[in-house]
């Protein structure tokens, strides 16, 4: 019986750890919608599928705070390269309403390729990326992607800013 | 026998099913987040200043941050509103300088840790901003002709300067150098304004460079305000090492206010990491006060920044425009949800530099914490932030939040950093 009382109460003392966890310490922002879930895959289609966009971020995993590059690989839809298209790369955090304080830079590599650089996420959370595709004669079709940056990966403290690369 | 194990049994299951009475059970999750707040590592070296470490502009930065003979009437030092004694601000909710501000008087904790430089960031060094409160005719309303004239004629102050940069350049010829001077855009008529806006671009340039290298030896002086281990750092390390004598530093209270911000309270989602703070810019939704213009904040600031001289990217600094400290300046954009965004301040010995906010609206904490319970949304400019949402705070909820806040006080500096020392020169 007194056995049973420890058992119980261990299994209480066990949910009451646990329950706080989703029930209060995430912040409610952090986790990424079932909607998300999708995005989070770095291949993805345009809206109408006339793209493939494919990234790669340098460092990767992106860091908190800190400017970062992406590598882009642009395809029509026979995953054929497409080289002179206009690319502009924008990020925000759609459940919080804002997006980057900065402003990406895209180059043309040549063969499909593509680096961006300059950006930069400030805050933990639920970030997404657009990439806007544009081959000439084309239409423009947005790729978005989606990824949750999560403050507790963070290896060392989110310091600093100036040397990096 | 059976008893004893009765008991025992009694005993454990009793403790273990109150744990929430006396001591916070953390996840590996929140250890994990705890671990992104402490402990503080050193300021990131700075580039742009390769006097940033210099032992001798340390020196001289230190004399000059309390020297009244920089201001205008000889009274004011930067050490009037970044008094060491008061958190390295001046306990007022506006700055008091020559004239009355409109805004607060920022700590310098941890100063070298920033990436940008006052509420607006219109600032992106540490050496380049000690010139505008110099020379701001509501602060020190001192001039840059003035400034160089005095570094030039004090021996002891011409001396300890000429020991860091070389031979101080020549500026007998007042034809050429007028005693005083600087530029006044919006005081066109000034005096000080005509004489500076005379004087030919290479001499402009010769006393910017001085100036310049004054405020190097601020900044250099300034990387030294570095806050101590809070009671909340050694908490910290207690958590981290399993060590139970150092984890009662923070109160349960303060521990429970620790989870709150953390977790539900989201304020680590700005306030994030050791210094407590993402170096950059929110519109928290403040309502205005007051009868004067709308504080535009981050939005201003960056139109100012565009024209700013002394930057990381300009002729003063020591690495070249491309360089990666720079890409923050390369890379900034303004938009329309600048406007009405302020710096997210440090919160590192934030129980010692009431009142708060970019205006000094709030007089305490509790009244910080009493907004962020129900934050208003009909911010004086622009979006409030969807990251600020109604957290429905209870007063219990708030007062582990203050006392939470309340444990990120470490000791002060020793009194060699908080005096002028008695000459320029150690
Ligand atoms: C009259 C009061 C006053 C004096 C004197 C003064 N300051 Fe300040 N200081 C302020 C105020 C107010 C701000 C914020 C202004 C703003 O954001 O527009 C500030 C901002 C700063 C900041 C930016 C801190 C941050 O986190 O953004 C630094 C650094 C600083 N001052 C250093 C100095 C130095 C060095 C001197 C002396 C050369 C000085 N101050 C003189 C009132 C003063
Ligand atoms: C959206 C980002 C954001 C979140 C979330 C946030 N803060 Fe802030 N906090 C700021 C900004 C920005 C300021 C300065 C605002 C101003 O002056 O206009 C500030 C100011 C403060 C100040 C006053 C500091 C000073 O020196 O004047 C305190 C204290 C504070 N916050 C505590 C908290 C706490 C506690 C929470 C969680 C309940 C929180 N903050 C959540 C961005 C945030």
């Amino acid at each position: 019986m007194q056995y049973l009382t420890l058992a119980l109460c261990s299994a209480m003392v066990a949910l009451g750890t646990l329950s706080p966890v989703w029930a209060q310490n995430t912040p409610n922002h952090n986790r990424p919608k079932p909607v998300n879930v999708d995005r989070e895959n770095r291949s993805q289609f345009s809206a109408k599928k006339a793209y493939r966009v494919i990234y790669t971020p340098v460092p990767d995993p992106i860091p908190l705070n800190k400017h970062f590059t992406l590598k882009l690989v642009v395809q029509d839809a026979n995953n054929r390269p497409i080289d002179n298209a206009k690319i502009v790369v924008d990020a925000g955090m759609p459940e919080h309403n804002h997006g980057m304080n900065v402003k990406p830079v895209v180059k043309a590599l040549g063969k499909g390729l593509f680096e961006v650089k300059g950006l930069l996420f400030h805050m933990g959370g639920y970030w997404e990326i657009y990439v806007d595709v544009q081959a000439p004669g084309k239409p423009k079709e947005r790729a978005t992607f989606g990824l949750t940056l999560k403050l507790e990966d963070q290896k060392q403290p989110a310091m600093d800013h100036s040397h990096h690369h | 026998m059976h008893r004893l194990l009765f008991w025992i049994a009694f005993g454990l299951s009793a403790a273990a099913c109150q744990p929430a009475q006396d001591e916070v059970r953390w996840t590996p999750q929140q250890e994990a987040l705890i671990r992104t707040l402490s402990p503080l590592p050193s300021p990131p070296v700075d580039p742009a200043n390769r006097y940033a470490q210099h032992p001798k502009a340390r020196h001289l930065g230190q004399y000059l941050f309390f020297e009244p003979r920089l201001s205008g009437n000889g009274k004011f030092s930067c050490a009037s509103c970044h008094n060491p004694a008061l958190g390295w601000s001046d306990g007022k909710a506006q700055a008091v300088g020559l004239k009355t501000g409109t805004r607060n008087s920022p700590t310098l904790w941890n100063v070298a840790h920033q990436r940008w430089l006052f509420w607006d960031g219109r600032s992106d060094t540490l050496w380049g901003q000690a010139l505008q409160p110099l020379e701001s005719t509501l602060e020190m309303d001192g001039d840059r002709l003035k400034v160089a004239h005095l570094i030039g004629s004090d021996p002891a102050l011409r001396s300890a300067y000429e020991h860091i940069f070389g031979r101080f350049p020549d500026l007998r010829d007042r034809q050429r150098f007028p005693s005083s001077g600087k530029p006044m855009p919006d005081q066109l008529q000034d005096p000080r304004h005509l004489a500076w806006s005379q004087m030919a671009p290479v001499d402009q340039h010769v006393v910017n460079q001085v100036v310049a290298n004054v405020g190097k030896t601020l900044e250099a002086y300034q990387r030294q305000i570095v806050s101590r281990p809070a009671p909340f750092d050694t908490f910290a390390e207690g958590l981290q090492t399993q060590d139970k004598a150092k984890q009662v530093a923070l109160s349960l209270e303060a521990q429970k206010g620790l989870r709150i911000f953390i977790g539900r309270g989201q304020c680590i989602l700005c306030h994030t990491g050791p210094v407590m703070s993402d170096f950059e810019f929110h519109n928290i939704g403040l309502p205005k006060v007051g009868k004067g213009p709308v504080d535009m904040g981050r939005f201003d600031g960056i139109t100012a920044l565009r024209t700013e001289l002394f930057t990381g990217a300009g002729p003063f600094s020591d690495v070249p425009p491309d360089h990666a400290r720079n890409d923050k300046l390369l890379y900034l954009t303004q938009q329309e949800n600048n406007h009405g965004e302020f710096k997210t301040p440090t919160l590192r010995n934030i129980a010692q530099t009431a009142p708060y906010m970019h205006d000094g609206r709030f007089a305490s904490l509790e009244q910080v914490l009493a907004f962020y319970a129900a934050p208003a949304n009909a911010p004086a400019v622009g979006r409030r932030e969807d990251t600020l949402q109604d957290l429905k705070l209870s007063a219990e909820d708030l007062l582990q939040l203050k006392a939470f806040l309340e444990s990120l006080s470490g000791p002060t500096l020793p009194a060699s950093l908080t005096q002028q020392p008695p000459a320029p020169a150690p």
